[in-house]
Order: structure tokens, then sequence, then C-alpha cells
């Protein structure tokens, strides 16, 4: 039991204070041994994390299969889980026969920037149209705080729109006046309490005091 | 039995779908028929492009290249007028991608900029791209204190002492101006231990309204920033590099002339129902 | 012809996804299973071939070490098994422990006494009068939106005017955020459009060169 409570608690606690410890080093001691250990340490984190991608293609697949499953009747889920399929093969079949330093091939490039580009455009672009029929129904002065967000907002889109530049020019300067003093007062006050916040994370986690990022199963 | 609405509520409760239909027009028209809106250049592009003007002959400048494939529209008007911008001088581009989309993308934004054509410039010489690598914290802060131990190789496999460009350039000590799309990420990692001056650019939503706390045009650590595709077109204004931001503005326009429209349709109701009455 | 072939995919795929303005349907579906499989797959493929370069090949040509990141990278696919799934919390923890290094270094003078700094000179800052007393008005808005995540103490007398005026600094930068967001996606829209109009309809059908 206590050695179970070892390796499952303990050891990732001293691999995160271990781990820890070099970055602390390497900022305020420059010695070739510590810049040699983190330069080395750097590299091992790319490799983990994209070796770790494979998880959310499996998750994937494996999501959309259950979906199709629970609805079996459903032609869209069903010729979604086949396109998805089918397309994934696809470009592992094209990265696979153009050779694997070629993935930015022509023939790559052709299929990803015809399907991707347009379809991932199309859809981010549909969020236009759900803005301005939010912006319809959001965007009323019902009271001060509502009035104010209105106004910020408004007179923003106003500066950067040249033709409203043009009718009212009293907009650019407000606009960025808007931009430079009460939006960053309100970040600033944002990114100084954030901070703080992941801080007390950061010593937290280095005290074993915060585990639910590396609690598993 | 219907209950009867008065003409506020169903000014305040139009169908989305008229709302849809009209605003999706309003932003086709243009492209059919182009209105030629006038444009006009905020104070922060202006500055930017001034840093840009400024660089000494030989200046080194690390550009961090997103190429969010999906992203384009709003950011290519940015990369584009900015490289042309910095391919006029005298000056060493490195490139650096960091998504996973950027491998494909910079060969096509290359292609359309023609450094070697246009410029007179050459790979390896003048400037260079690097090849996409993930970058956890870790990876990022070895980067910066060793360049070759994170890539040692460039875009095309050619080992970095090879190229010309690389010599004499080890780590971000190296580096003058970093072009980063996140101010308060690119002053903790090149600002704070190395120095680097920062220029931002990025998508409007990313990077505008997080970028002013770290944004002062004398002292930094963020000089200048330029986002999104409409303060983009104010770039190429500026430049003289014109293109597809410039393009879009009319569209631009006459879609926010709609949605203000809508917004002002909205409030029209809402106080009318408040103070003139409505069932 | 290739030229015409792509514009024409391109259309194809711009009107399925927006057909689901009217509701769901085979091609939105399709469309979009389409983009998550680029999304995944081809992150997983650039991954694969970069873990090739990057670790595998230096790893058979004699660097040791990095026997370790693969075998982290490895265990992480513990997951999908209940019995071993602890396994991974190896890997998350070499990332947590360097990310936590780093967030305790230059963050702190990045995000906070850089930060504080900033707002101290800001009054003091300006070339006009106008300028300060923006810069002083920043230096308030910034104190008062703080006290907005202040959740010790019961907003009420002064404090509590003060957690409202902060609110409207917060309301502001919200405004922004939300006019950012409009103008983005309206730059997407656009460009979705643009695809119709010049790549296919005027480009191809009409043969009009498009600049």
């Amino acid at each position: 039991m206590a050695s179970s409570t070892f390796w499952r608690r303990d050891l990732p606690l001293l691999i995160i204070v271990g781990s820890a410890i070099p970055t602390l080093l390497w900022r305020y001691i420059s010695h070739p041994i510590i810049d040699a250990i983190f330069a080395e340490v750097g590299n091992w984190s790319s490799i983990i994390s994209m070796l770790g991608w494979g998880i959310a293609v499996i998750y994937l697949f494996q999501g959309e299969y259950a979906n199709m499953k629970q609805k079996p009747d459903d032609v869209p889920t069903r010729a979604g889980f086949y396109a998805l399929c089918a397309f994934s093969a696809l470009l592992a079949f094209n990265s696979v026969t153009t050779g694997p330093d070629k993935m930015y091939s022509d023939a790559y490039q052709w299929w990803y920037a015809a399907f991707y580009r347009s379809e991932s455009t199309a859809f981010y672009g549909l969020m236009f149209l759900y803005l301005c029929s939010a912006s319809y129904r959001m965007l009323r002065a019902r009271s001060l705080e509502s009035f104010v967000l209105m106004a910020a907002g408004l007179l923003y889109i106003m500066r950067s729109s040249s033709m409203f530049a043009l009718w009212f020019p009293w907009c650019v300067p407000v606009g960025e006046w808007i931009m430079n003093y009460p939006n960053k007062a309100a970040t600033t006050a944002a990114i100084i309490s954030a901070t703080f916040g992941q801080v007390l994370i950061a010593v937290r986690q280095m005290l074993g005091r915060e585990r639910t990022a590396i609690e598993v199963g | 039995m219907g209950e009867q609405r008065s003409i506020w509520y169903k000014l305040g409760n139009i169908d989305y779908r008229i709302i849809y239909l009209l605003v999706a027009l309003m932003t086709a028209w243009p492209l059919w028929s182009p209105v030629g809106t006038p444009m006009t250049v905020g104070e922060n592009v202006k500055q930017y492009a001034e840093h840009i003007r400024d660089m000494e002959p030989g200046t080194v400048v690390l550009c961090g290249f997103s190429g969010y494939m999906t992203m384009l529209p709003d950011i290519e008007p940015i990369y584009l007028a900015t490289w042309k911008m910095l391919f006029e001088k005298d000056v060493k581009i490195m490139v650096r991608v960091t998504d996973v989309d950027g491998p494909v993308v910079i060969r096509q934004e290359f292609e359309k900029i023609k450094p070697e054509e246009n410029f007179g410039k050459v790979y390896g010489v003048d400037y260079m791209i690097f090849p996409y690598v993930l970058m956890p914290t870790a990876t990022e802060i070895a980067f910066t204190d060793n360049i070759r131990t994170v890539y040692p190789v460039d875009y095309y496999g050619t080992p970095l002492d090879d190229l010309p460009i690389m010599e004499g350039i080890e780590s971000m000590h190296d580096v003058d101006w970093y072009f980063t799309s996140g101010a308060d990420w690119g002053n903790q990692r090149y600002t704070i231990p190395y120095g680097v001056k920062l220029l931002c650019w990025g998508t409007g939503t990313g990077l505008l309204p997080f970028v002013p706390p770290f944004y002062d045009p004398v002292s930094g650590p963020c000089y200048g920033y330029v986002g999104g595709a409409s303060q983009g077109g104010e770039l190429e204004l500026e430049s003289g590099f014109f293109g597809a931001g410039v393009k879009y503005n009319d569209c631009k326009n006459l879609a926010i002339l709609g949605l203000f429209a809508f917004v002002l349709l909205g409030n029209v109701s809402y106080f009318g129902e408040k103070y003139l009455g409505g069932s | 012809m290739a030229d015409a072939i792509f514009a024409g995919i391109q259309v194809a795929m711009v009107l399925a996804v927006w057909s689901y303005l009217y509701k769901e349907n085979i091609f939105s579906k399709v469309a979009s299973s389409i983009v998550i499989s680029i999304s995944t797959v081809h992150f997983f493929l650039v991954y694969v071939q970069r873990t090739i370069d990057s670790a595998v090949i230096p790893l058979l040509n004699g660097r040791i070490s990095y026997i370790i990141p693969l075998t982290l990278g490895l265990l992480m696919y513990t997951r999908l098994t209940k019995k071993w799934a602890w396994l991974s919390s190896y890997a998350y923890s070499l990332q947590i422990g360097l990310g936590t290094g780093s967030t305790l270094t230059t963050v702190v003078a990045s995000s906070i006494t850089g930060r504080i700094a900033m707002l101290i000179n800001e009054p003091f800052k300006g070339a006009t009068m106008f300028d300060k007393l923006s810069g002083t008005f920043l230096f308030i808005g910034a104190i008062l939106s703080m006290t907005y995540w202040l959740f010790t103490r019961e907003a009420t007398g002064i404090y509590g005017y003060g957690v409202k005026i902060g609110r409207l600094f917060l309301m502001a930068s919200i405004g922004m955020l939300y006019a950012e967001d409009v103008l983005w996606s309206q730059s997407l829209f656009v460009g979705a459009w643009e695809m119709i109009i010049d790549n296919f309809i005027k480009a191809v059908i009409l043969g009009i060169p498009v600049g």
C-alpha cells in the first residue's frame, strides 16, 4: 500500500519539483551545466507533447463511433463518421505516399487548402451572423453597465470602420482612447489578478497541494 | 386566439433569418461591385510602421508566424504588408512557424511575396525559415537560450551553420525585434530575460484587447501593434503594399452599417416599449 | 482546370457548411467531419513525423537520453486503460513542473511587478494635461477593477461603490472584446464570400481576372 502511494502520489510530485528547479535555476544562475540540462529537458518536453497527440485522435474516433452507435438511424451522423474515416485515411495515404518529409508537398497543400481553409473559414465566418443577431438582441441600454458595454463596443467598431471614421472623424481618437485607457485599466487588472492566481497554483503544485492536474485514473 | 403585439415588440423581435440574410447580402455585395469607401490610418498602425521604417541595416528580426489557416482572412494582410516592408529594408529576417498549419501556409505566403524576384533577397542570406516544432514552455525557453538546440536545421533541412544569415546568431540575445502574436507571452519569454523589443501582430480578437497593458511606443515592451484585417488594411495603406485588407474594406463597412441599423432598431424597440407602452 | 476544380471544391465546402443555417443535414455533418479530421489527423501526422525526426532518429544515432521522453510520451497512452492510467501522470508531472518553474520566474516580473510599475507611471508620463488625466483615470480604473476579484470581503459601503465603478471599466473592456469578435468573424465571413464570388463566380464561371 505504502509502495503504491509512493509510485502514484509521491513520485509525480517529486518529478514536478525536480523539473521546476532547473527552470528556476536557469533563470537566476548562468552555468553551462544548468543550461545544458535545460536545453535537454526543453527538447524532452516537446517530444512528450507531440507523442501525446495520438490520444486526441483515439478519443476522437472513439467518441464519433459511440455517437454513431447511439443514433443508428441518423443518416447525417453515420455519413459524418464515414467521412471522418475516409478523409483521415486519405490524409494519411497522401502524407505516406508523398514521403514523410514531403508532407508540405504541393499535392498535400492542395488538399489542405481546398478543404480545410474553405470549411474552417466558413465555419468561423458563420459566427459573424450569429454575432449580428446577438448584437441586435443583446446590445440594448437596459442598465448603466450594459450601456457602457454597448457604447465601448460600438465606438470601437466605428473606429475600425473607415466609413464611420470618415463620417465621424472623432470616433477614431475616441475608439483608441477607450482601447488605451478604460480597456487597458481593466485588462491590466485582470492580468495582475490572474497572475497572482497562477503563482498561487504554481506554489501549491510544488508543495503537493494542487493535485488535480496530475490526478489520473 | 392570437395575442396582439405592439409595434415596439415587433421591432425588437425580428426573425433572425432576416438579419442573417440582410447582413450576408450587405457583406457580399461590395465583392461583386466594389464601392471604394475611403480609409484612414489609426495612430497605433502608424507607430508600428514607423518602427519598421526606422530599423537600421543589419537589424535582426525574428517573426513568430502562427499561420493558422482558418484565421488567414483576418491576419494575412498584416503578414504580407509587414514582410514586404521588412524586405524593402536591409534587415535579417528569421521566421519561426508556431502552429501546425504554419509549415503549409508559410510557403504559400512567400510565394505571394516572391522575395527573390520582387526584392532581390536571397534565402539563407537575407531571410530564413525555421521548421515547425511544438513548443511547450520548456522548449520555448531552451530555444531562446540556444536556438540551435531546438532547431539544428532550417525548414528545408539545411543545417543552420550552413546559412550565412545565422552567422553570429546564437540566442535571443542576438535578436533585436520580435514580431509576436501575444504581448504578455512575448514579454515573459523575450523582453524580461533578453531585452528583445516586441512588435505585435495578430488577429483582432486574439491580440487587440490584451495588448494595451504592454504597449508603449517609446519604452515598450510592446512598441507597436496591428491586429485584424481592418488594421491590416490600414497597414497596407500606410505602407503602399495594397492587398486583401484594402479589398475587404468595402465589405466590412457595409456589413457594419447593417449591424448598426439592427442595434439601433433593438434599442428603439426597447425604449419604445418601456416609455411608450406596449402589450 | 486544376484552379477551377480547386475553386469548385472550396465553394462546395463553404455552401455545405452554411447549409447548417437551415438545419443540420448530411452536407454540414460531412463538412464538419472533414474539418475535424484534418485538424486532428493532420496534427497527428505532423507530430509523428517530427517525433521521428527529432527523437527516434537521434536515439538510433546514439542519443540515449531521448529514451526518457519517448517512454514518458508513450506512458500517456496508459490513460486508455483503467488499471494503468496513473502511469500517465509522470508525463504530466514533468510538463507541469517545467511550467511551474517558468511561472515562478518570468511571469511575476512580466505580469505583476512590470504591470504595477507601468500603472504607477501612467499618471506622469503623458505629454499633455489630457494624457496625464487619462493616465490617472487608468490608474484608478485598474485599482477599482481589481477589487472585482476580491472575494474575501462583502461589497458594501464605499468599497461597494468601488466595485461597481470597477465593473464599469470591465464592461468597457468586454465591449471591446465583443467588438473585436465581431470584426474578426466578419473578416472570415468576407473571406468565405471571396471564395464564392471572386474565386469561383468571377474567376471560373465568368472568366473575369480578379486582383
